[in-house]
């Protein structure tokens, strides 16, 4: 749970009602916060978080030397986790954002995601994302609660 | 929620003027009835019919075919064509899952035949099938191979053992789309490709082992080979994180694309490039390389089910007359040519979640196929039905030759996901209709209910009644593997 500035207590993240697909509201009370949530709340999709035991730790880094909108950050950011969980198989309960940076010459995410190997007689998939979308896709930031928000639709 | 204007032009065929306040271009054509319209205008789904029919040099219409839903960007059964000079090209007109789509087998079989053996057979084409995540590919691709995928399609698969020569005169494109271009492919979306040439996917993929149920058109289906009683197996699958990954990597260029070239989006989702534009151009070709792949996967799949079917009864798939019928796509973009007021021209059609629908005489369809039109595969629900059609000459001039893909979702994920319970769902199914359902996970059962989506009966029906395709057979499942 997330507390507003005032008073309000928000969820991580929402797995919302999308007809065809599915759309998971993020929420943070910071960038890092919000894209780390967003992230957990994709996983949630693919996989029940608590059968994830932390039993390694993976280093991410996004590096660019331009200045890229912070939706378009937050899309790479999801696409390189889903890279690892479909080539390597890994699957992921915890996403630090150490370190991000956006301004007028580079965009950087470095993470730490902790997690495991899936193995299926342990761990049951229940659906494999396509990728996240651009639709509708806009960060809002609510400022008298200082809470930042997103929906993104992920294709299924 | 903003009030449309809608035109009633026939019973299945409906207008949304041309606007200029919502900018459009050209009006949207929505082929529906009056109910399942209704529905669709609940879901918002008609602001995306619009927001497609904003793009830049789109030809005719913004159309939706009647299994129409609310998806990301275009529609889920929108198709859009545009004009060579100054169209755009759309990766979202696509989709992600490139040249997703079903291919059907036939056989000698009949039902008593397999009776007995469902459950083995169910059981050993499950196993015998990867679907994706944590599963090991049965082949694993070399990046020579994936190259040749890439430029051969199902051809390479028949070249290497996993399929059968006759398959590609059945297959769009002959097996393989011309235009390919590796060096367009990113590294990631090749490695993603690596183990995923054979594999099944999740979400509303499948393998369903059929029966032909009711024929509708004796003599076309006498040239498919199908009649009553007899055993179909039909498979849905499309490119994989291949195709995920270059749909990804070009919308992402495709993004900075509408920005250089002015191009004013009423959805992120819909970024696209002038047709000629190094961008387009470039996306085209790793398009084809996705479509190839997707061609060649199926070809794979289907090669291991006629395996399970050759140990099952000890005869080769030959002798068991499991021949391809067809294999056609339904997330595609391609060039054709078209009559526009009475004038061919060459044009780029999207079609996300509608399937070709060729009639009689075009150039495309299979020589054997030829008289009677382009055949289309619209896979139903898991409890339901499927059908064969038959594509239309009034398709071409109606909709540039394009019909439904599929049922259509009536609850999302989660709705269905609230509503039925898997394991129980499929206990239900096996004992009020012997339908064997296998599946990794229960929740994908729960997702894929038949509740979860419309009649496909009602879908197909009015595409026959708008003229955009007639039915031919209607297929019922015996048992589904979930991917």
């Amino acid at each position: 749970m997330l507390k507003s500035n005032d008073g309000q207590d928000f969820k991580r993240y929402v797995v919302m009602d999308y007809l065809s697909d599915v759309l998971i509201r993020a929420y943070g009370k910071s960038i890092k916060e919000l894209f780390e949530n967003a992230a957990e709340g994709m996983f949630s999709l693919i996989i029940d978080i608590e059968s994830i035991e932390k039993k390694f730790e993976k280093k991410m880094k996004i590096n660019l030397r331009e200045k890229i909108g912070l939706e378009d950050l937050l899309i790479i950011w999801l696409e390189k986790i889903l890279y690892l969980n479909e080539v390597n198989d890994l699957i992921f309960s915890e996403f630090k954002i150490i370190d991000l940076i956006n301004n007028e010459s580079e965009s950087r995410i470095s993470a730490l995601l902790k997690g495991e190997k899936i193995n299926l007689k342990k761990h049951e998939i229940f659906l494999q994302i396509k990728a996240p979308t651009y639709h509708n896709l806009f960060i809002k930031q609510d400022n008298e609660a200082g809470i930042f928000t997103v929906d993104i639709v992920f294709d299924v | 929620m903003k009030e449309y204007e809608i035109k009633k032009i026939s019973d299945y065929k409906w207008e949304l003027p041309l606007n200029k306040d919502f900018k459009m271009r050209v009006p949207g054509i929505i082929f529906s009835d009056k109910e399942l319209l209704e529905h669709a205008s609940q879901e918002e789904t008609l602001a995306q019919v619009i927001n497609v029919a904003t793009m830049p040099g789109i030809v005719n219409a913004s159309y939706a075919m009647p299994d129409i839903h609310y998806g990301y960007g275009f529609p889920i059964g929108g198709v859009a064509a545009f004009d060579m000079d100054d169209g755009v090209i759309s990766p979202g007109g696509v989709g992600f899952d490139i040249a997703c789509g079903v291919r059907l087998l036939r056989s000698d079989l009949e039902y008593k035949d397999i009776e007995k053996k469902m459950e083995n057979l169910m059981g050993n084409i499950f196993t015998s099938v990867p679907k994706g995540i944590g599963t090991k590919g049965r082949i694993k691709l070399t990046e020579r191979e994936i190259n040749l995928i890439f430029k051969n399609g199902a051809v390479w698969a028949i070249n290497n053992g996993y399929g059968d020569e006759e398959d590609k005169y059945h297959i769009e494109e002959n097996g393989c789309m011309a235009g390919a271009e590796p060096l367009n492919v990113s590294r990631e979306a090749i490695v993603r490709g690596f183990e995923q040439v054979g594999s099944l996917g999740s979400g509303n993929h499948f393998i369903e082992v059929q029966k032909v149920d009711e024929i509708y058109n004796k003599a076309a289906a006498k040239r498919m080979g199908l009649s009553v009683g007899q055993i179909t197996v039909m498979i849905h699958s499309g490119s994989r994180g291949l195709g995920h990954q270059i749909c990804s990597d070009y919308l992402k260029v495709m993004q900075s694309a509408s920005k250089k070239y002015n191009i004013i989006l009423s959805d992120r989702q819909l970024a696209c490039a002038p047709i000629n534009s190094p961008e387009s151009i470039k996306y085209y070709s790793a398009m084809v390389c996705a479509v190839n792949f997707a061609l060649a996967n199926r070809e794979c799949l289907a090669h291991w089910v006629r395996l399970v079917f050759e140990k099952m009864f000890n005869k080769s798939y030959k002798k068991l007359g499991m021949d391809l019928v067809y294999d056609v796509s339904h997330n595609v973009a391609k060039f054709e040519t078209h009559d526009v007021n009475g004038k061919e021209k060459k044009l780029c059609v999207h079609r996300k979640g509608a399937t070709r629908s060729f009639g009689p005489g075009c150039h495309g369809i299979p020589d054997d196929y030829k008289d009677l039109g382009q055949p289309v595969i619209i896979p139903g629900d898991m409890g339901r039905y499927s059908y064969v059609l038959l594509g239309t000459k009034k398709a071409m001039h109606e909709s540039f030759g394009s019909t439904c893909h599929g049922a259509g979702r009536l609850l999302s994920r989660t709705s269905a996901r609230k509503k039925v319970n898997g394991k129980e769902l499929q206990r239900e199914l096996f004992d009020s209709k012997g339908i064997i359902v296998l599946a990794d996970s229960m929740s994908s059962i729960a997702e894929e209910a038949p509740i979860a989506y419309k009649d496909v009966k009602n879908i197909v029906d009015i595409a026959e009644k708008a003229g955009l395709s007639e039915k031919v057979a209607k297929l019922v499942p015996l048992g589904v593997i979930k991917g």
